[in-house]
Protein backbone atom coordinates (compact mmCIF):
# COMPACT_ATOMS: atom_id res chain seq x y z
CA UNK A 1 0.00 0.00 0.00
CA UNK A 2 2.71 2.51 1.15
CA UNK A 3 4.91 1.52 -2.12
CA UNK A 4 1.35 2.22 -4.16
CA UNK A 5 1.43 5.73 -2.91
CA UNK A 6 4.93 6.26 -3.67
CA UNK A 7 4.94 5.32 -6.72
CA UNK A 8 1.78 7.84 -7.09
CA UNK A 9 3.53 10.27 -5.58
CA UNK A 10 6.76 10.14 -7.40
CA UNK A 11 4.19 9.25 -10.79
CA UNK A 12 2.47 12.92 -9.90
CA UNK A 13 5.23 14.62 -9.08
CA UNK A 14 7.91 13.87 -12.28
CA UNK A 15 4.55 14.52 -14.34
CA UNK A 16 4.05 18.01 -12.75
CA UNK A 17 7.87 18.65 -12.50
CA UNK A 18 8.35 18.13 -16.07
CA UNK A 19 9.71 20.96 -17.50
CA UNK A 20 6.94 22.87 -19.87
CA UNK A 21 7.66 23.06 -23.17
CA UNK A 22 8.49 26.92 -24.20
CA UNK A 23 8.37 26.22 -27.73
CA UNK A 24 12.45 27.41 -27.96
CA UNK A 25 13.34 23.34 -28.37
CA UNK A 26 16.05 21.45 -26.60
CA UNK A 27 19.03 23.57 -27.70
CA UNK A 28 17.59 26.68 -27.30
CA UNK A 29 19.39 27.04 -23.56
CA UNK A 30 23.36 27.60 -22.65
CA UNK A 31 24.56 27.48 -26.14
CA UNK A 32 28.21 28.93 -26.74
CA UNK A 33 30.10 30.13 -29.88
CA UNK A 34 33.37 31.86 -29.36
CA UNK A 35 35.30 33.27 -32.16
CA UNK A 36 38.51 34.61 -32.21
CA UNK A 37 40.01 36.39 -35.62
CA UNK A 38 43.44 36.37 -36.52
CA UNK A 39 45.30 39.71 -36.37
CA UNK A 40 47.01 40.22 -39.97
CA UNK A 41 50.80 40.28 -38.08
CA UNK A 42 50.46 36.94 -36.89
CA UNK A 43 51.20 33.57 -38.80
CA UNK A 44 49.19 31.41 -36.29
CA UNK A 45 46.20 31.27 -32.98
CA UNK A 46 44.77 29.29 -31.03
CA UNK A 47 41.87 29.42 -28.85
CA UNK A 48 41.14 26.94 -25.81
CA UNK A 49 37.94 27.04 -24.10
CA UNK A 50 37.86 25.80 -20.43
CA UNK A 51 34.15 25.13 -19.42
CA UNK A 52 33.25 24.46 -15.70
CA UNK A 53 30.14 23.19 -14.43
CA UNK A 54 30.10 22.52 -10.97
CA UNK A 55 33.29 19.65 -10.37
CA UNK A 56 32.57 18.66 -14.11
CA UNK A 57 35.47 20.23 -16.35
CA UNK A 58 36.05 19.82 -20.20
CA UNK A 59 38.14 21.91 -22.76
CA UNK A 60 38.09 22.48 -25.86
CA UNK A 61 40.68 24.53 -28.24
CA UNK A 62 40.93 25.22 -32.07
CA UNK A 63 44.13 26.34 -33.60
CA UNK A 64 44.66 28.53 -37.37
CA UNK A 65 47.53 27.85 -39.36
CA UNK A 66 48.51 29.52 -42.82
CA UNK A 67 48.44 25.54 -44.22
CA UNK A 68 45.54 24.46 -42.21
CA UNK A 69 42.43 25.57 -39.80
CA UNK A 70 41.24 22.28 -38.17
CA UNK A 71 38.18 23.73 -36.48
CA UNK A 72 36.79 25.86 -38.45
CA UNK A 73 33.15 24.68 -37.53
CA UNK A 74 30.72 27.66 -38.58
CA UNK A 75 33.36 29.22 -41.79
CA UNK A 76 32.53 33.35 -40.47
CA UNK A 77 35.69 33.70 -42.24
CA UNK A 78 39.13 32.27 -43.35
CA UNK A 79 41.05 34.10 -40.66
CA UNK A 80 39.14 32.84 -37.73
CA UNK A 81 38.15 29.94 -35.68
CA UNK A 82 35.20 29.39 -33.63
CA UNK A 83 34.07 27.12 -31.20
CA UNK A 84 30.53 26.03 -30.14
CA UNK A 85 29.46 24.03 -27.13
CA UNK A 86 25.86 22.68 -27.71
CA UNK A 87 24.25 20.15 -26.35
CA UNK A 88 27.07 19.59 -23.80
CA UNK A 89 26.43 23.11 -22.25
CA UNK A 90 22.32 22.31 -23.05
CA UNK A 91 22.95 19.89 -20.51
CA UNK A 92 25.42 20.90 -17.54
CA UNK A 93 25.51 24.17 -17.60
CA UNK A 94 21.48 24.18 -16.48
CA UNK A 95 21.83 21.91 -13.27
CA UNK A 96 24.65 24.03 -12.28
CA UNK A 97 25.55 26.94 -9.65
CA UNK A 98 29.32 26.71 -10.62
CA UNK A 99 29.51 27.74 -14.20
CA UNK A 100 32.77 28.82 -15.64
CA UNK A 101 33.61 29.70 -19.01
CA UNK A 102 37.55 30.65 -19.69
CA UNK A 103 38.95 31.45 -23.00
CA UNK A 104 42.77 31.27 -23.43
CA UNK A 105 44.33 32.90 -26.68
CA UNK A 106 47.49 32.40 -28.41
CA UNK A 107 49.49 34.10 -31.38
CA UNK A 108 52.39 32.90 -33.22
CA UNK A 109 54.87 34.60 -35.31
CA UNK A 110 58.26 33.27 -35.88
CA UNK A 111 58.47 30.59 -33.83
CA UNK A 112 57.37 32.42 -31.14
CA UNK A 113 54.36 31.67 -28.70
CA UNK A 114 52.36 34.57 -26.77
CA UNK A 115 49.83 34.31 -24.81
CA UNK A 116 47.09 36.85 -24.23
CA UNK A 117 45.21 37.23 -20.69
CA UNK A 118 42.54 34.29 -19.79
CA UNK A 119 39.64 36.07 -20.69
CA UNK A 120 36.67 34.23 -18.11
CA UNK A 121 32.73 34.90 -18.99
CA UNK A 122 31.16 36.60 -15.94
CA UNK A 123 29.13 34.41 -14.21
CA UNK A 124 26.03 35.85 -14.28
CA UNK A 125 26.01 35.54 -17.92
CA UNK A 126 25.87 32.04 -17.69
CA UNK A 127 24.03 31.18 -14.65
CA UNK A 128 20.99 33.06 -15.54
CA UNK A 129 20.86 31.22 -18.86
CA UNK A 130 21.02 33.64 -21.63
CA UNK A 131 19.83 31.39 -24.27
CA UNK A 132 22.56 32.03 -26.63
CA UNK A 133 26.02 33.22 -25.42
CA UNK A 134 28.22 34.77 -28.00
CA UNK A 135 31.69 36.33 -28.12
CA UNK A 136 33.87 37.67 -30.99
CA UNK A 137 37.42 38.21 -30.12
CA UNK A 138 39.17 40.43 -32.45
CA UNK A 139 41.40 43.88 -33.37
CA UNK A 140 38.85 46.22 -32.77
CA UNK A 141 37.98 48.82 -36.11
CA UNK A 142 34.67 50.49 -35.57
CA UNK A 143 34.68 50.80 -39.59
CA UNK A 144 35.26 47.11 -40.53
CA UNK A 145 33.16 45.47 -38.00
CA UNK A 146 29.28 45.60 -38.79
CA UNK A 147 26.36 44.02 -36.67
CA UNK A 148 25.39 44.49 -33.21
CA UNK A 149 28.14 44.17 -30.10
CA UNK A 150 29.28 45.90 -27.06
CA UNK A 151 33.50 46.12 -25.89
CA UNK A 152 33.31 43.82 -22.96
CA UNK A 153 37.17 44.90 -22.20
CA UNK A 154 40.84 44.68 -24.47
CA UNK A 155 42.72 41.45 -23.89
CA UNK A 156 46.45 42.65 -25.27
CA UNK A 157 49.27 40.20 -24.59
CA UNK A 158 51.70 41.40 -21.60
CA UNK A 159 54.48 39.88 -23.90
CA UNK A 160 54.99 42.21 -26.66
CA UNK A 161 57.62 40.26 -28.89
CA UNK A 162 54.65 39.26 -31.74
CA UNK A 163 53.22 42.98 -31.44
CA UNK A 164 51.19 44.88 -28.47
CA UNK A 165 47.57 44.18 -29.84
CA UNK A 166 46.37 46.79 -27.42
CA UNK A 167 43.07 46.87 -29.57
CA UNK A 168 42.63 43.03 -29.16
CA UNK A 169 38.80 43.13 -27.44
CA UNK A 170 36.42 40.92 -26.61
CA UNK A 171 33.10 41.43 -27.84
CA UNK A 172 29.30 40.47 -26.69
CA UNK A 173 27.10 39.87 -29.49
CA UNK A 174 23.26 40.28 -28.05
CA UNK B 1 -48.27 120.60 -53.23
CA UNK B 2 -49.89 119.82 -56.79
CA UNK B 3 -46.98 121.37 -58.14
CA UNK B 4 -44.08 119.84 -55.79
CA UNK B 5 -45.81 116.41 -56.45
CA UNK B 6 -45.44 117.05 -60.41
CA UNK B 7 -41.75 117.90 -60.08
CA UNK B 8 -41.02 115.16 -58.29
CA UNK B 9 -42.70 112.88 -60.72
CA UNK B 10 -40.70 114.83 -63.50
CA UNK B 11 -37.48 113.77 -61.96
CA UNK B 12 -38.35 110.32 -61.12
CA UNK B 13 -39.47 110.07 -65.05
CA UNK B 14 -36.01 111.73 -65.95
CA UNK B 15 -34.09 109.34 -63.51
CA UNK B 16 -35.85 106.27 -65.29
CA UNK B 17 -35.26 107.56 -68.75
CA UNK B 18 -31.78 107.84 -68.15
CA UNK B 19 -31.29 104.58 -66.64
CA UNK B 20 -33.27 102.94 -70.03
CA UNK B 21 -31.69 105.52 -72.20
CA UNK B 22 -27.87 104.53 -71.20
CA UNK B 23 -26.37 101.99 -73.45
CA UNK B 24 -26.84 98.58 -73.16
CA UNK B 25 -24.86 96.32 -71.01
CA UNK B 26 -22.85 94.19 -72.15
CA UNK B 27 -22.96 90.34 -72.13
CA UNK B 28 -20.85 88.84 -69.02
CA UNK B 29 -18.00 87.09 -70.21
CA UNK B 30 -16.86 83.46 -69.98
CA UNK B 31 -13.98 82.95 -68.00
CA UNK B 32 -12.17 79.92 -69.40
CA UNK B 33 -8.82 78.20 -67.42
CA UNK B 34 -6.54 80.46 -69.15
CA UNK B 35 -7.93 83.32 -67.78
CA UNK B 36 -6.72 81.90 -64.64
CA UNK B 37 -3.34 79.59 -65.62
CA UNK B 38 -0.63 80.99 -67.58
CA UNK B 39 2.58 78.67 -68.47
CA UNK B 40 5.73 79.73 -66.64
CA UNK B 41 9.33 78.93 -67.40
CA UNK B 42 12.00 80.23 -65.71
CA UNK B 43 15.49 80.17 -66.05
CA UNK B 44 18.38 81.06 -63.96
CA UNK B 45 22.31 81.22 -64.35
CA UNK B 46 24.58 82.01 -60.82
CA UNK B 47 26.69 81.19 -58.43
CA UNK B 48 26.61 79.16 -55.54
CA UNK B 49 29.00 78.81 -51.97
CA UNK B 50 28.32 75.23 -50.62
CA UNK B 51 29.65 73.28 -47.82
CA UNK B 52 28.46 69.98 -46.66
CA UNK B 53 29.84 68.03 -43.40
CA UNK B 54 29.23 64.58 -43.03
CA UNK B 55 30.14 62.00 -40.22
CA UNK B 56 29.07 58.83 -38.55
CA UNK B 57 28.85 58.85 -34.67
CA UNK B 58 30.91 56.37 -33.02
CA UNK B 59 29.15 53.17 -31.45
CA UNK B 60 31.88 51.82 -29.36
CA UNK B 61 33.63 55.04 -28.41
CA UNK B 62 36.77 53.53 -28.81
CA UNK B 63 39.76 54.72 -30.78
CA UNK B 64 43.15 53.12 -31.16
CA UNK B 65 46.10 56.06 -31.27
CA UNK B 66 48.46 54.37 -33.94
CA UNK B 67 50.93 56.72 -32.49
CA UNK B 68 51.24 55.89 -28.79
CA UNK B 69 49.74 52.49 -29.75
CA UNK B 70 46.93 52.44 -27.46
CA UNK B 71 43.03 52.54 -26.88
CA UNK B 72 41.20 55.90 -25.98
CA UNK B 73 37.71 56.22 -24.92
CA UNK B 74 36.03 59.64 -26.39
CA UNK B 75 32.68 60.06 -25.88
CA UNK B 76 32.58 62.63 -29.13
CA UNK B 77 34.54 60.06 -31.66
CA UNK B 78 33.06 60.05 -34.85
CA UNK B 79 34.79 58.10 -38.25
CA UNK B 80 33.84 58.51 -42.23
CA UNK B 81 34.00 62.02 -41.53
CA UNK B 82 33.60 64.02 -45.31
CA UNK B 83 33.86 67.47 -45.70
CA UNK B 84 33.37 70.18 -48.88
CA UNK B 85 34.00 73.50 -49.10
CA UNK B 86 33.67 75.00 -52.25
CA UNK B 87 32.24 77.46 -54.55
CA UNK B 88 31.41 77.89 -58.65
CA UNK B 89 28.50 78.04 -61.07
CA UNK B 90 25.02 76.56 -61.28
CA UNK B 91 22.42 76.90 -63.43
CA UNK B 92 18.87 76.11 -63.03
CA UNK B 93 15.42 75.47 -65.15
CA UNK B 94 12.00 75.64 -63.88
CA UNK B 95 8.33 74.52 -66.12
CA UNK B 96 5.23 75.45 -64.09
CA UNK B 97 1.72 77.26 -64.02
CA UNK B 98 1.21 80.43 -62.58
CA UNK B 99 -1.98 80.77 -60.90
CA UNK B 100 -4.03 84.09 -60.91
CA UNK B 101 -0.56 85.53 -61.72
CA UNK B 102 0.69 85.32 -57.86
CA UNK B 103 1.27 82.16 -57.23
CA UNK B 104 3.77 79.66 -59.37
CA UNK B 105 3.84 75.86 -59.03
CA UNK B 106 6.72 74.74 -60.90
CA UNK B 107 8.77 71.54 -61.28
CA UNK B 108 12.93 72.45 -60.73
CA UNK B 109 15.86 71.27 -62.60
CA UNK B 110 19.18 71.83 -62.20
CA UNK B 111 22.97 71.62 -61.99
CA UNK B 112 25.89 73.03 -60.18
CA UNK B 113 29.64 72.06 -60.35
CA UNK B 114 31.27 73.73 -57.16
CA UNK B 115 35.03 73.98 -57.28
CA UNK B 116 36.69 73.94 -53.86
CA UNK B 117 38.28 70.73 -51.81
CA UNK B 118 36.60 67.50 -50.26
CA UNK B 119 38.47 66.76 -46.89
CA UNK B 120 38.68 63.03 -45.55
CA UNK B 121 39.11 61.90 -42.48
CA UNK B 122 38.50 58.31 -40.75
CA UNK B 123 38.71 58.92 -36.76
CA UNK B 124 37.78 62.54 -35.90
CA UNK B 125 41.19 61.80 -33.83
CA UNK B 126 43.21 60.78 -36.46
CA UNK B 127 46.03 63.59 -37.54
CA UNK B 128 45.78 62.18 -41.17
CA UNK B 129 43.79 64.01 -43.37
CA UNK B 130 42.96 63.57 -47.75
CA UNK B 131 42.01 66.54 -49.45
CA UNK B 132 41.09 66.59 -52.70
CA UNK B 133 40.94 69.39 -54.95
CA UNK B 134 38.77 69.97 -58.04
CA UNK B 135 35.31 70.30 -59.02
CA UNK B 136 32.17 68.22 -58.43
CA UNK B 137 29.09 67.75 -60.34
CA UNK B 138 25.75 67.93 -58.25
CA UNK B 139 22.16 67.82 -60.35
CA UNK B 140 19.26 68.26 -58.79
CA UNK B 141 15.44 68.87 -59.22
CA UNK B 142 12.58 69.33 -57.12
CA UNK B 143 9.34 70.43 -56.80
CA UNK B 144 8.43 74.13 -55.49
CA UNK B 145 6.23 77.11 -55.36
CA UNK B 146 6.50 80.94 -56.11
CA UNK B 147 4.72 83.50 -54.52
CA UNK B 148 4.21 87.20 -56.69
CA UNK B 149 2.13 88.79 -53.41
CA UNK B 150 2.52 92.61 -54.70
CA UNK B 151 1.23 91.90 -58.03
CA UNK B 152 -1.75 94.45 -59.21
CA UNK B 153 -1.22 95.85 -55.71
CA UNK B 154 1.89 97.72 -54.91
CA UNK B 155 3.56 98.85 -58.35
CA UNK B 156 6.71 99.39 -57.11
CA UNK B 157 6.91 95.73 -55.37
CA UNK B 158 5.17 94.07 -58.36
CA UNK B 159 8.28 92.01 -59.34
CA UNK B 160 8.74 90.76 -55.85
CA UNK B 161 9.28 87.10 -55.22
CA UNK B 162 9.24 84.77 -52.45
CA UNK B 163 9.60 81.11 -53.10
CA UNK B 164 10.62 77.23 -51.65
CA UNK B 165 11.25 73.84 -52.81
CA UNK B 166 11.63 70.62 -51.57
CA UNK B 167 14.78 69.31 -53.58
CA UNK B 168 16.81 65.80 -54.05
CA UNK B 169 20.57 66.52 -55.18
CA UNK B 170 22.82 63.66 -55.95
CA UNK B 171 26.11 63.92 -54.85
CA UNK B 172 29.40 62.46 -56.31
CA UNK B 173 30.12 59.38 -53.62
CA UNK B 174 33.83 60.57 -53.95
CA UNK B 175 33.98 59.00 -50.21
CA UNK B 176 33.47 56.04 -51.42
CA UNK B 177 37.24 56.03 -53.02
CA UNK B 178 37.95 56.01 -48.91
CA UNK B 179 36.06 53.82 -48.04
CA UNK B 180 32.87 55.34 -46.74
CA UNK B 181 29.71 55.04 -47.34
CA UNK B 182 26.84 57.44 -46.83
CA UNK B 183 23.83 57.78 -49.33
CA UNK B 184 24.19 58.73 -52.62
CA UNK B 185 21.93 61.80 -52.65
CA UNK B 186 20.77 64.16 -49.86
CA UNK B 187 16.84 65.64 -49.76
CA UNK B 188 15.93 68.77 -48.22
CA UNK B 189 14.67 72.49 -49.03
CA UNK B 190 15.48 75.49 -50.60
CA UNK B 191 14.29 79.12 -50.09
CA UNK B 192 14.73 81.71 -52.31
CA UNK B 193 13.36 85.44 -52.80
CA UNK B 194 14.22 88.30 -55.85
CA UNK B 195 12.69 90.49 -57.76
CA UNK B 196 11.69 91.00 -61.50
CA UNK B 197 11.67 93.95 -63.94
CA UNK B 198 9.19 93.62 -67.38
CA UNK B 199 11.47 93.78 -70.27
CA UNK B 200 9.01 93.42 -73.00
CA UNK B 201 5.46 91.37 -72.89
CA UNK B 202 5.85 88.22 -71.16
CA UNK B 203 9.39 88.31 -70.23
CA UNK B 204 10.96 89.50 -67.94
CA UNK B 205 14.29 89.73 -66.35
CA UNK B 206 15.26 90.37 -62.56
CA UNK B 207 17.70 88.59 -59.90
CA UNK B 208 17.27 85.62 -57.13
CA UNK B 209 19.23 85.22 -53.58
CA UNK B 210 18.59 81.70 -52.28
CA UNK B 211 19.63 79.46 -49.24
CA UNK B 212 18.96 75.39 -49.53
CA UNK B 213 19.72 72.83 -46.25
CA UNK B 214 19.99 69.04 -47.12
CA UNK B 215 20.03 66.17 -45.62
CA UNK B 216 22.14 63.06 -46.29
CA UNK B 217 19.91 61.12 -43.49
CA UNK B 218 19.11 57.31 -43.51
CA UNK B 219 16.04 55.63 -41.90
CA UNK B 220 18.25 52.10 -42.44
CA UNK B 221 18.41 50.26 -39.17
CA UNK B 222 21.44 48.35 -39.36
CA UNK B 223 21.42 47.41 -35.68
CA UNK B 224 19.79 43.94 -36.65
CA UNK B 225 22.85 43.02 -39.38
CA UNK B 226 24.64 39.60 -38.68
CA UNK B 227 28.45 40.17 -36.72
CA UNK B 228 31.16 40.46 -39.59
CA UNK B 229 34.61 41.34 -40.40
CA UNK B 230 34.79 43.62 -43.50
CA UNK B 231 32.81 46.29 -44.82
CA UNK B 232 31.13 48.33 -41.66
CA UNK B 233 27.78 49.22 -43.56
CA UNK B 234 26.23 51.51 -41.07
CA UNK B 235 25.99 55.29 -42.09
CA UNK B 236 23.90 57.43 -39.66
CA UNK B 237 24.83 60.81 -40.46
CA UNK B 238 25.31 62.63 -37.07
CA UNK B 239 24.35 65.76 -37.82
CA UNK B 240 20.79 66.47 -39.61
CA UNK B 241 21.57 69.15 -41.86
CA UNK B 242 24.88 68.14 -44.12
CA UNK B 243 24.75 70.30 -46.54
CA UNK B 244 24.10 74.28 -46.68
CA UNK B 245 23.93 76.02 -50.09
CA UNK B 246 24.30 79.82 -50.93
CA UNK B 247 22.92 81.60 -54.02
CA UNK B 248 22.57 84.00 -56.25
CA UNK B 249 21.40 83.84 -59.67
CA UNK B 250 20.43 85.93 -62.89
CA UNK B 251 16.87 85.22 -64.05
CA UNK B 252 14.98 85.10 -66.87
CA UNK B 253 11.26 84.47 -66.68
CA UNK B 254 8.20 83.39 -69.13
CA UNK B 255 4.76 83.95 -67.72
Amino acid sequence: MYRMLAFSWLALCCTSCEPVDDGYGSYAYYWTTLCAYKPDSVDGMEIHVTYQADNSVWADSATWTAKRNNRDYKSLDHDNVCLECGDKCEDIFPSSKGNKISVDITFECDDKTIALPTFVIDKSIINWGDDRIEFRFVELDERNIHGAYTVETFIPPEDTSCGKFVNYAVLRLP
Amino acid sequence: MIRVLFLVICLASAAIGGVYDSKPVPQRKRHSVTDFIYPYFEFMAGVEKITTKIKTESYTHWYHDKKLDKMVYDEDLYYDIYSFNGAGPNIEAKLGVQLIKHGVIFLDFGLAWPIGSSHYKYYSLDKEEYVDRGYIYQPFFGIGTKVYPFVQWLPILDGLFIGASFIRTYANGSWEDYGMTYNNHEDGYKLEAGHLWNITGHYFIGITVSMASYSCYTTDDYSHDAFGIGWNPTRDPADEDNTAVYGISLTVVFK
